[in-house]
């Protein structure tokens, strides 16, 4: 299913997260659904942080059914971007 | 605002299964006992979607990249609950979505699947709730900007407002 596979590494913290992000990357001539990019490694540049940079929130689809321990999550996060 | 998230998703799941059925279309002719009976009707269902569908909903991903684009000129990353609520148990069939009890399997990625539909990068970052277990909030980004993405992740780490941790709950 090329059109829609996502690969999903889980981890116990972003920077084996942006890790395994940077080892994936790099094109891959045998898989026609994989672009010829450049690689960009992110692992380095974690630390940059945030200063500067827009969040929103997603509504109505979104929140809609969404638990009450849910939003407040979004909240949470939203709240420490500066939303 | 992203609109028509609703049909992004159903057309995610079109394509899904015509996708997924056409990959798998040789072993559920010759090996339909290998399959989770579950996934094997939603297989089966697939193999039966007309191709005038499919088309549509590849349309309509193009037409939802679109206004996701338009959205990221606005904003740098966009925020949104990974679930609906904490994890589900093991082998548990429904889930609350608002006041209704609906299925797991097909509602779980209520909120995650207009966004991967589009292939968007996303973090997914866990937040601690008062129920003991964490709630996933993705940390969503343009195309191609993963190290945003992971940059948020890992400035909310920093900042504990998002952590990893053992539960025995």
């Amino acid at each position: 299913m090329d059109d829609l596979d996502h690969l999903g590494p889980f981890a116990g913290n972003v920077q084996d997260l942006a890790l395994a992000y940077d080892l994936m990357q790099g094109h891959d001539a045998g898989d026609r659904a994989c672009a010829a990019r450049m690689v960009d490694p992110v692992s380095s540049s974690l630390a940059q942080g945030v200063e500067g940079i827009r969040a929103g929130v997603l509504l109505e689809w979104f929140e809609a059914g969404a638990s009450d321990e849910a939003l407040a999550a979004v909240e949470t996060v939203a709240r420490a971007l500066g939303v | 605002m992203l609109p028509e998230a609703r049909r992004a998703r159903a057309a995610a799941f079109c394509i899904t299964s015509a996708s997924g059925a056409q990959l798998h279309r040789q072993r559920l002719h010759t090996r339909p006992q290998d399959f989770d009976p579950v996934t094997r009707d939603r297989f089966y269902a697939g193999l039966r979607l007309p191709a005038t569908v499919a088309i549509q909903a590849q349309r309509l991903r193009r037409w939802f990249a679109a206004a996701a684009s338009e959205l990221f000129r606005h904003v740098d990353v966009l925020l949104a609950p990974a679930t609906p609520g904490t994890a589900p148990l093991i082998g548990q069939k429904t889930i609350m979505l608002g006041d209704t009890e609906v299925s797991t399997r097909q509602n779980i990625g209520v909120y995650t699947q207009p966004i991967s539909f589009i292939g968007l990068p996303v973090v997914a970052v866990p937040v601690w709730t008062a129920s003991r277990l964490p709630i996933g909030v993705q940390v969503i980004a343009p195309p191609w900007q993963e190290g945003l993405a992971l940059r948020v992740a890992a400035q909310l780490e920093r900042t504990g407002v998002c952590t990893v941790r053992k539960t025995d709950a």
